[in-house]
């Protein structure tokens, strides 16, 4: 479970869970696991995550599409996203963190 | 010369002069790439007459199909040095065809028109864009009947489904170090997944051959044709490092996934 999930983070959805685009949303299913409908604006964020973008970025777009002010977005934004984490859903990809200079360490 | 070239009245007056025409046409239309305008020097002209009583000249052929009765008679001649292909389908065993595809068989029972053979598929997606020699209203009228149908959404989730079967294959391989295994799954999943993108473009043609005119033609943002032949010709692989090259086709599935509505 990501207990410190950040603004920051990028995540993509794994390559093999099986998804379906339907009249009513989305379909997603764990390789043999049931399949669950994913409501609208988790769908949204489904499709934002595209592993360049950042949560931050995601609730964003999220802020856009719904009309709601971005520290409602974000706050939402990461509540999916851990939910779909919780899952197994999602393959993080956020860069990781530049190590420190030596240099400076040592001065 | 093609039976383009030649002219539809010109096909189908040598047709009826060489007695392979019903006299009870609902329809006589070209099928398949030369009604695509796709032919090359060596296509043979597919041509479907559908009728109200069954067929009762010659035959040298038939296709079994899964209707009753379980077989359309087929003929071949030439007209002009071109090879036509004749298929005799009655009206009734259309209208059989068009029961496979409902939504409700899809909701309910048969949601990947397994039920459907390769020459009944062939007959509802050539129809979408087939060439009319005789019978214009009754190919609107059953083209409108086929686009309102589940019949694209069948074969788009059998596209996607195929897909997933070698994404998952394509991932297990890699997984235990088979990477020459994984980049044929590979190959495989961008085949069936192109089909399922140009199936959601209304592209009703599943014919392995035609996949690169299709992604040419359906232009799809998701995938341009530029950035699909490049992986289809494995421009980008590096036997060095096999798994970029797989990654990116399955991430492309994927992305392809999230767009075809089924």
């Amino acid at each position: 479970m990501h207990t410190d999930l950040q603004p920051t983070a990028v995540f993509r959805p794994r390559v093999d869970v099986r998804v379906r685009l339907t009249r009513d949303g989305y379909l997603v299913a764990l390789p043999d696991a049931e399949t669950f409908a994913l409501p609208e604006v988790t769908s949204f964020i489904w499709r934002a995550l595209d592993g360049k973008r950042t949560v931050a970025g995601v609730a964003s777009m999220v802020a856009d599409e719904y009309a709601v002010d971005s520290s409602e977005a974000l706050a939402d934004t990461l509540e999916v996203v851990q939910a779909l984490l919780e899952m197994g859903v999602l393959n993080d990809l956020t860069p990781a963190a530049t190590p420190p200079n030596p240099r400076w360490e040592a001065s | 010369m093609t039976s383009v070239d030649l002219g539809v009245e010109q096909l189908y007056g040598a047709l009826r002069e060489k007695e392979l025409v019903p006299d009870s046409c609902r329809a006589v239309f070209i099928g398949g790439s030369v009604a695509r305008g796709w032919q090359h020097s060596r296509s043979d002209t597919d041509l479907y007459l559908v009728s109200g009583e069954a067929w009762e000249g010659e035959s040298d052929g038939f296709n079994t199909v899964a209707v009753d009765p379980a077989s359309v008679p087929t003929n071949v001649t030439f007209v002009d040095g071109n090879r036509i292909e004749l298929r005799y389908w009655q009206e009734s065993q259309f209208d059989q065809v068009l029961a496979k595809v409902t939504w409700d068989a899809y909701q309910n029972a048969d949601s990947f028109g397994q039920k459907l053979s390769q020459h009944e598929a062939a007959l509802l997606s050539r129809l979408t864009s087939a060439l009319v020699l005789v019978g214009d209203e009754w190919v609107t009228r059953r083209r409108e009947e086929v686009a309102a149908s589940a019949f694209r959404s069948m074969l788009a989730l059998r596209c996607l489904s195929e897909a997933d079967s070698w994404v998952r294959d394509a991932l297990g391989m890699t997984e235990s170090g088979d990477f020459a295994s994984a980049v044929l799954a590979a190959q495989n999943a961008l085949a069936a997944s192109a089909d399922a993108l140009s199936l959601g473009s209304h592209e009703y043609s599943i014919e392995p051959k035609w996949r690169a005119r299709r992604m040419e033609i359906i232009g799809s943002p998701i995938l341009p044709f530029d950035r699909y032949w490049e992986l289809a010709t494995m421009r980008t692989y590096d036997p060095a490092n096999p798994t970029a090259w797989i990654e990116s086709v399955l991430e492309v599935c994927r992305e392809v996934a999230l767009e075809v509505e089924v």
